[in-house]
């Protein structure tokens, strides 16, 4: 197939100096040639003794001095040298297949294409890191961040916003590549050091984009299997190398992408639509892209969004199924609490200043009660609305001695997990909202839900609810 | 501006290589070996099936319908690629009732027919409105040149 004008127009040009500039740069530039200024005097200036005594450099130290830096100078200009200096290229006969030169010949793919679903991409990638980070940050607090309770929805608007966009990105992220893809078989496929390196992080750029999407789904559907490591802490670290060369992609294709959403380039792609013709334009990928990840956002976010639960056919929640019409993240059994939690001798133990309480769920009843409206928000994306009744932690808190300031140490009958244990900030701690509560929906906690007792506070995730609790330890701060 | 932007990226980078080796939860070779692997199997596999299904279509496909199948064909290999985990429902676990609590391959028969229905829609209104405009044409020559 021959190739049409518009696509040559339009296909990127590996030659073109802004596409690669940092080697270019780097051949500009002479950071050594400041240091060289720096470090010597002018030669006609004569050495001056300063007020201590100690003497100026003389002419023979400078000299050296001068001599060094040329050598620094030298070297520096030959590794630059080095980096810029081409490769010799593969033999002929190897362009074959995918590297031969007219190996792709849809005329669709364009430098406009790609970068308008690279803004669109880049953008969702944005989101997905803030959100992200936001829930790391209020799991692990940064000693600088700070969390407040209300209002009671944001953290379920933000990590329902982080996993419906990125299920929605997965269609972008997959055209984009695909209108990238003959660039992967560039010929020759390495230029220089500088496009070696250029190339390397677009690779970097790309696995640690499938990483985060392809682990994303694989948590949301709860199968562990194929990831032989920890979800969470492999989720966050890549997290930081895909945005990292997300930037830098950005910083080096910048001309690149500003040139063709420029409106003086004329788009010669036409508007044919997918009706009319076999061929589909650029209008048809973005509408098709738009379509898929509308379809995938209906299909699955009733589960965080309640008018559409019955839309979402493959949502991997929905929030009004469970116990007591409220779905479970973790099982008293898997948890292995079921004998602690059931036994009569149960008691909840609250430490403080000024001493120690053991409550027993009677006492816990004869205590003022409390009913709450709180969604529950799982980190996977689901949330779900719940009435609750029982004991403000306030109040509890205030009966051994808290003051304003306290914070409290929440932890289950959990002998081991990660999760058996949470923090209970100030700002949730004295949350009138916040409950020790003992019963949902106005019946008593299930056990999977963590009877005899959990915590529920506003605004925050799941996994800080501790569920099954044995102790309360308050600290005045 | 640009240089801002490589900077801050390198930093992130930077930071995320130290965080990930100081991070006593993180396997770095097991996680390179997945950051390998699901490259690989975008880039040498699914891709490439996925090019090869599309220059099929545009062989046998009718030219006045490729575009509209094409595009159906990509939204439903997408969306079916990204659901296969809960299809496959490998992460159900016998103590969890609640969680991925419903029929998943319904599920992604519903959307998938939801996808095609709209498609045969489409088709069929392009079909009716071709026909409508060939009487329309045969009517006003006749009309113009009577025989």
């Amino acid at each position: 197939m021959v190739r049409s004008p518009q696509n040559h127009l339009n296909e990127p040009d590996d030659n073109e100096p802004d596409t690669l500039p940092l080697g270019a740069r780097l051949e500009h530039a002479a950071p050594v040639e400041l240091v060289t200024d720096s470090m010597a005097p002018p030669a006609e200036e004569s050495p001056v003794d300063d007020p201590d005594g100690n003497r100026a450099p003389r002419p023979d130290v400078r000299a050296s001095l001068k001599t060094a830096s040329m050598a620094v100078n030298g070297r520096v200009r030959r590794t630059v040298a080095w980096v810029n200096q081409p490769l010799p290229p593969p033999p002929d006969r190897f362009r074959r297949g995918p590297f031969g030169e007219r190996a792709f010949t849809s005329t669709v793919r364009s430098q406009r294409l790609t970068s308008q679903l690279g803004m669109a991409l880049g953008a969702a990638f944005v989101v997905c890191f803030i959100t992200g980070y936001l829930s790391h940050a209020i799991q692990h607090p940064p000693p600088w961040f700070w969390w407040p309770s209300r209002p009671v929805w944001l953290y379920r608007v933000t990590q329902g916003v982080h996993v419906a966009t990125g299920l929605a990105l997965i269609p972008l992220l997959l055209a984009k590549l695909w209108s990238v893809y003959p660039r992967l078989f560039v010929w020759p496929p390495v230029r220089d050091a500088a496009h070696a390196v250029e190339r390397g992080s677009v690779a970097v750029l790309v696995a640690s984009a499938l990483f985060q999407v392809t682990t994303g789904v694989l948590n949301i559907a709860r199968w562990y299997g194929p990831m032989p490591f920890f979800f969470t802490t492999a989720h966050y670290w890549n997290a930081w190398l895909a945005i990292g060369a997300l930037l830098v992609h950005i910083g080096v294709q910048l001309p690149v992408i500003r040139r063709s959403l420029s409106r003086s380039v004329p788009d010669l792609d036409g508007v044919p639509g997918v009706l009319r013709s076999g061929r589909m334009s650029r209008r048809a990928v973005i509408g098709t892209v738009a379509s898929a990840s509308g379809v995938l956002t209906l299909a699955t976010a009733g589960q965080t969004v309640p008018w559409l639960a019955n839309v979402s056919v493959l949502a991997p929640r929905r929030p009004s199924i469970g116990p007591q019409r409220l779905p479970v993240n973790k099982s008293a059994a898997a948890a292995g609490v079921v004998r602690a939690a059931t036994s009569p001798t149960y008691r909840l133990v609250v430490t403080g200043p000024s001493g120690t309480l053991r409550l027993s769920l009677a006492d816990l009843a004869a205590m003022p009660q409390h009913r709450v409206s709180l969604p529950i928000t799982c980190v996977e994306g689901w949330s779900a609305a719940a009435v609750w009744t029982g004991v403000r932690l306030a109040d509890l808190i205030r009966t051994v001695g808290g003051d304003a300031s306290a914070q409290t140490m929440a932890q289950s009958l959990q002998t081991g997990g990660r999760y058996r244990a949470s923090v209970v900030a100030a700002p949730h701690a004295h949350d009138p909202l916040t409950l020790v509560a003992t019963h949902l929906m106005d019946e008593p906690l299930a056990l999977d839900h963590g009877y005899p007792c959990r915590l529920i506070a506003p605004n925050r995730p799941g996994v800080m609810q501790t569920k099954w609790l044995a102790s309360l330890t308050v600290v005045n701060r | 501006m640009r240089r801002a932007l490589v900077a801050f990226g390198v930093v992130a980078m930077v930071y995320a290589i130290v965080g990930g080796l100081t991070d006593s939860d993180v396997s770095l070779v097991k996680q390179g070996a997945f950051l390998v692997a699901v490259l690989v199997a975008h880039d040498a596999i699914l891709l490439p099936i996925a090019i090869g299904i599309g220059a099929v279509i545009s062989q046998f496909a009718p030219v006045r319908h490729r575009g509209i199948l094409r595009a159906a064909l990509i939204v439903s290999a997408i969306v079916t690629a990204s659901v296969l985990p809960l299809v496959l429902g490998r992460g159900r676990r016998p103590d969890i009732p609640s969680a991925l609590p419903l029929d998943y391959p319904r599920g992604l028969l519903i959307v998938l027919g939801a996808i095609w229905g709209v498609v045969v829609a489409l088709i069929g209104w392009q079909e009716l409105r071709r026909q409508r405009q060939a009487i329309a044409f045969r009517r006003r020559s006749t009309r113009e040149h009577p025989h």
